[in-house]
């Protein structure tokens, strides 16, 4: 039997750093077009052997305990295995969401996060200072008053992404509990990093990344000196994510771009046609 | 006009019922069950409306955007996911932003009568930034502030549905997103469907939308394409791609051959 005994990779660091985040969860909700949170939810579920959160997975808007592989192009199909209830989107909303505070986690993606752990997912300037309209409001501000910690994910990290304050506040996670209360965690392709009302600092550092390269990445008012380095999953966390949680991938897209995510995207479309779905 | 049939009706005539319309709502989510044939058909016909009232606006917003169908989008989230933006929100479109919260507190509004819901202030920060035009509230028992969300009702809503009958019920298969709050808030309501049925409980189904909250159904297998509608068939991903990399000057040639595709 062939092993694969490659240490793990930038994806592969993060998803494992985030599902640790995700296991204490009773509701881990998967999130639009989010591939990573997807991938660290289903090996939060693997990793607790199924009793530990259920997933709500907006691909069909379902509550589901059922251990499967990720898919990204036949969501909604994998989102009904075992499905407890298929939810309207306002049932889910307007009545399950705000039952759920304390007890619910998602990784999400924005546009901008600043030093204060604020949110953006509408608008960013461009270089000429004009604002571009992105993905919209969402239910940020709602999941923030509700996610404790309130978990977020950076697969590029930089100056245009990590800011020293977003260009347009979408959501404001420390704001939106009593002082002391509010609790931010990160995890990008540098390092984790923890948000409250005293301050931000990384937790650890990935291991290839230099101090320098996280100093100059993260706003002045993050504390990056003297983090250390982030534990690699082990060789068993590894191989439940490759060959049970993720064998196909879907954990790579969200690091490619242009031409080559078109290309990546279609290889996993035909990946993911050729496995029996109920 | 629906014919004796029952209320069944033809693609030309449900599509006609939107042009001039002030509030025009799309069902489906993502790329699950969206009336894409009824799009596809105002973006080659060259029909317009106001506004376009949908929960998250995909690859059907994107398509009316770019074909100039309508003047501006009411909705929380805009964009195809994983597959990015398409040429029409590249390009831009006015949009009303909304939260998932305040857009289900309008619908409701509309469905109750009531004058307005009222939005709790604490999640309302960035809402009231972009939205002049919501009022804000102090509530009489508490004195906390909101923001009151006024009604939103729409001319015609149109629903993508997996099974119909002839009167109007309708089972949604996969999601199913918020079409039936759309049905109610909705003046009409038009289904079109996959497969057009006798007897809609066959095989101890219920519906999801019943028959009088639907003022048309039509039959149009393949409808959905090239999203999903379950149980039948899934989206099309090549072709969402293909769609994506469009200039928008190539959006209604490509409607076009979407459209002659799926009459073959």
């Amino acid at each position: 039997m062939m092993t694969d005994d490659r240490s793990a990779d930038v994806a592969e660091l993060m998803v494992c750093q985030m599902s640790e985040y995700l296991m204490a969860a009773e509701v881990i909700q998967l999130g639009l077009a989010s591939a990573l949170n997807q991938v660290a939810a289903l090996l939060a579920q693997a990793r607790t052997a199924g009793d530990g959160p259920a997933l709500e997975d907006p691909a069909a808007l379902t509550l589901t305990r059922a251990q499967r592989t990720a898919f990204l192009s036949r969501s909604e199909r994998a989102a009904q295995i075992g499905a407890l209830r298929r939810y309207e989107a306002p049932e889910w909303i307007a009545q399950m969401m705000p039952r759920l505070a304390g007890r619910v986690r998602q990784f999400v993606r924005p546009l901008q996060i600043d030093a204060q752990g604020r949110i953006n997912s509408l608008r960013v300037a461009d270089r000429q200072g004009r604002l571009r309209r992105f993905a919209g409001l969402a239910g940020l501000a709602e999941l923030a008053e509700i996610a404790q910690p309130f978990l977020v994910y950076l697969p590029q990290q930089d100056r245009r992404s990590f800011v020293d304050a977003v260009d347009f506040v979408v959501a404001d996670p420390l704001a939106a509990h009593a002082p002391g209360v509010g609790h931010v965690v990160m995890v990008t392709d540098l390092a984790v990093f923890e948000f409250t009302s005293t301050g931000a600092r990384a937790l650890s550092r990935h291991p290839w990344v230099t101090p320098e390269t996280l100093r100059e990445r993260t706003p002045a008012a993050v504390a990056v000196e003297n983090a250390p380095p982030t534990p690699l999953p082990d060789a068993s966390l590894l191989r439940l994510l490759r060959t049970e949680v993720d064998p196909r991938g879907v954990r790579n897209i969200e690091f490619a771009s242009g031409a080559g995510r078109r290309e990546a995207l279609l290889r996993l479309y035909v990946q993911e046609a050729a496995e029996p779905l109920p | 006009m629906p014919s004796a049939n029952g209320k069944l009706g033809t693609l030309h005539d449900a599509a006609a019922l939107a042009a001039g319309a002030s509030r025009v709502a799309l069902g489906g989510w993502s790329f699950s069950r969206r009336p894409m044939r009824v799009a596809l058909h105002w973006a080659v016909t060259g029909t317009r409306f106001d506004e376009l009232l949908v929960l998250t606006g995909g690859m059907e917003t994107d398509l009316l955007v770019a074909a100039g169908v309508v003047r501006r989008v009411r909705s929380f989230y805009l964009g195809m996911e994983a597959l990015g933006m398409g040429p029409g929100l590249k390009a831009g479109v006015e949009v009303i932003e909304e939260t998932e919260t305040s857009l289900m507190l309008g619908l409701n509004a509309a469905v109750e009568g009531a004058s307005f819901l009222p939005l709790p202030g604490r999640h309302a920060a960035a809402l009231a930034q972009v939205r002049p035009d919501l009022q804000s509230l102090r509530c009489p028992y508490t004195g906390d502030a909101h923001l009151a969300i006024a009604p939103l009702p729409v001319d015609v809503a149109y629903v993508h549905a997996w099974r119909a009958d002839r009167r109007g019920n309708a089972v949604l298969g996969g999601h199913k997103g918020a079409d039936r709050l759309l049905a109610l808030a909705a003046r009409r309501t038009v289904v079109t469907c996959e497969e057009l049925v006798d007897d809609i409980t066959a095989g101890g189904l219920e519906a999801d939308l019943t028959e009088p909250l639907v003022s048309m159904v039509v039959h149009s297998p393949g409808g959905a394409r090239p999203g999903g509608c379950l149980p039948g068939y899934e989206a099309d991903w090549p072709t969402l791609l293909d769609y994506a990399a469009l200039e928008r000057e190539a959006v209604i040639g490509w409607a076009r051959r979407q459209i002659g595709e799926g009459a073959r």
